[in-house]
């Protein structure tokens, strides 16, 4: 893959809150999580759970999710199992690192959709204790992001991103 | 007991009881302008129950087409969105007027 390639990936991705009622195939969510399983983590702890949530418990978690305003066909609860960051990686994994490394298996999620021309959506208005009870997910699974997923109906213009002089300071 | 109701039916009202609890929750560490986004998402959602117990009309279909349509600029555009929610006040002081004069 030329590295053009990869950036034409990463400036397509869209936030899709508008999906066709369309099935997503058991490949493609596999090939999905499989573009997650490869994502980098503090001191390789892995401490991510993935729920791939589909039917009538999506139907549930999205009564309690008021940022999933859209009907995808799928959903992924991505959970940090703090026992395992705690046991593995101590208060700092626990707290704040698996957090972002569930961001960052997202972002895999993500762009690897965009090259497949599906669509995803990063939800954080859920509310986890309905999400919880719903999924009856054990206590040491706490639900940290959702991402929707499906075939997108609508793709919206790219938004204003500040520029790299705002974002970035080079220092020698 | 309040009434000899059937507990295991879903009142028509229910999913949005959801929506609206989780709203007010998430609100409390939410950005202040997701507030307003979750009140237009409720009053679209009540012209969705309206819709399916046969109480709405015209004026509610726009009423929630012009919500459907603008409720996204909060994510990009904060000036189109607050001149979105002055139109949608707009259209429902009409309506006001419209009630007064019949």
């Amino acid at each position: 893959m030329k590295n053009v390639d990869l950036m034409k990936v990463i400036k397509k991705r869209r936030s899709i809150r508008d999906y066709k009622d369309e099935k997503i195939s058991e490949e493609s969510i596999k090939t999905l999580l499989e573009a997650a399983r490869w994502a980098p983590s503090g001191s390789n702890i892995q401490a991510w759970r993935i729920y791939v949530v589909r039917g009538e418990k999506l139907e549930s978690i999205k009564k309690f999710s008021p940022g999933l305003l859209s009907d995808p066909p799928v959903i992924f609860v991505l959970c940090a199992d703090i026992e395992e960051a705690q046991k593995k990686g101590g208060k700092l994994s626990k707290d704040v690192l698996t957090k972002m490394d569930i961001a960052i298996a997202a972002q895999n999620i993500c762009l690897q959709a965009a090259s497949m021309d599906l669509g995803t959506c990063y939800i954080g208005s859920f509310n986890k204790k309905a999400t919880e009870e719903i999924l009856e997910l054990p206590d040491n699974h706490v639900p940290e992001l959702i991402l929707t997923l499906g075939k997108p109906e609508k793709v919206p213009d790219p938004p204003k991103k500040k520029s790299l002089d705002e974002l970035t300071r080079w220092v020698e | 007991m309040m009434s000899g109701g059937n507990d295991n039916k879903k009142p028509i009202f229910f999913d949005l009881f959801c929506y609206m609890s989780s709203s007010a929750r998430g609100l409390v560490d939410e950005p202040k302008l997701y507030g307003p986004l979750r009140l237009l998402e409720t009053m679209e959602r009540i012209v969705d129950v309206l819709e399916d117990n046969d109480m709405s009309n015209e004026f509610y279909s726009e009423l929630k087409k012009n919500i459907k349509e603008n409720k996204y600029t909060v994510m990009h555009d904060e000036e189109k969105f607050v001149e979105s929610l002055d139109e949608i006040v707009k259209m429902l002081a009409k309506k006001e007027k419209d009630f007064l004069d019949d």
